[in-house]
């Protein structure tokens, strides 16, 4: 891992320290609370239930920290992506398992759906798969609950030159407008999307800095009547023409 | 034993508290949002509300300002347990002043034991 200079980070990306020190105050703060009330019940029918949904969060807040860590380099030092030809299809099916477990926890559905013909875009597999996982979290998030069905989706598309991706669900949680104005509260205001509650957004911006990092940025989208975010991605050129 | 409105907008951690206030024989109802809140107030009559500040569309400021003009309400004593630390409201504040927050616990310092501790002292003391 390449050493990040904090003398250096602007205020910007002391911003983004502290929106991302408060978004993982909630998958800790689930954690201890669960353990705790592992001690507090003694019920062992239900401590496997604890247990997995510890392992759900610490897992959560692992695959946080990794999107974090890779938004603070890109935001510190200015340093590029290594890009490759990647799969988004694949890249969507690994992000959907590391998001099973919490999805399951908030009782949502979720789907992969890879529509017409994959073509490999220019990206950098790790940064990928840790921008679905941060959009992914936020979003199983805020989904509307006691309102029957809620389900989260995982979708790429070609469109052109280009390779559509991202997450979707029942709920709207931004217009383009409120994702404009959210850009520029944010890790300035406490709650920079008025849609979002027990989660600050933190991760939607940085998965935006990754997919900046590809020449893209994440944008408010709806697909088959589902509301999220999404990226356009490059198709890898050297590798079409094979 | 009291009927306990929980306004948390987080599914598992709505859980965790609902469970450790059941054990003491406490009735939870969670809601997720204020508007929900506001309706679960009028069918379920709460004793106590234990209410987290930041909520989606309208804020748990919001919800405490629309909760406390109804004068069958203006007694019910109210928890916060959020994640805006209590040093961002100062001692003459009006989440003690006008609107009398019973008690204000930081989530991630607090236990549910304390938790627990507050609500059974509420729903013993005197009105």
């Amino acid at each position: 891992m390449q050493a990040f200079d904090t003398k250096t980070a602007s205020c910007a990306d002391q911003f983004l320290l502290k929106a991302i020190a408060e978004e993982l105050r909630l998958p800790l703060n689930r954690i201890t609370r669960l353990a705790e009330l592992g001690y507090l019940l003694k019920d062992e029918n239900a401590l496997a239930n604890h247990l997995k949904a510890i392992e759900h969060n610490s897992n959560l807040a692992m695959q946080l920290v990794e999107g974090y860590l890779i938004g603070l380099q890109l935001a510190g030092s200015q340093q590029n992506l290594d890009l490759e030809p990647v799969s988004v299809g694949s890249v969507l099916n690994d992000a959907a398992h590391q998001l099973s477990g919490i999805a399951g926890e908030y009782g949502i559905d979720l789907e992969i759906l890879i529509h017409g013909r994959q073509r490999l875009i220019m990206g950098n597999p790790r940064a990928l798969r840790a921008a679905f996982l941060n959009i992914g979290s936020t979003l199983i998030a805020s989904q509307p609950r006691n309102s029957g069905h809620s389900s989260v989706t995982l979708a790429s598309y070609p469109q052109g030159a280009l390779m559509i991706a991202g997450v979707y669900g029942n709920q709207s949680i931004v217009t383009r407008r409120e994702w404009r104005r959210a850009q520029g509260l944010y890790g300035r205001a406490r709650q920079p999307m008025k849609s979002l509650s027990a989660t600050n957004g933190a991760g939607l911006f940085v998965a935006d800095t990754i997919f900046r990092a590809m020449a893209s940025e994440l944008r408010p989208s709806h697909h088959r009547k589902q509301h999220g975010l999404a990226a356009s991605l490059s198709l890898s050129q050297q590798l079409q023409l094979m | 034993m009291a009927q306990v409105l929980l306004v948390e907008p987080d599914i598992s951690l709505a859980e965790s508290y609902s469970k450790a206030l059941q054990r003491h024989n406490h009735r939870v109802v969670v809601s997720s949002s204020a508007q929900t809140a506001i309706d679960a107030s009028d069918q379920t009559r709460p004793d106590i509300v234990i209410l987290e500040l930041q909520l989606a569309v309208h804020n748990g400021i919001e919800f405490l300002y629309e909760f406390r003009s109804y004068p069958e309400w203006q007694n019910i004593p109210v928890v916060i347990l959020s994640m805006v630390p209590p040093s961002e409201f100062s001692s003459n504040s009006v989440l003690w002043k006008e609107l009398a927050v019973a008690d204000y616990f930081y989530k991630p310092h607090t236990t549910l034991n304390q938790l627990i501790g507050s609500v059974q002292y509420l729903a013993t003391a005197p009105a």
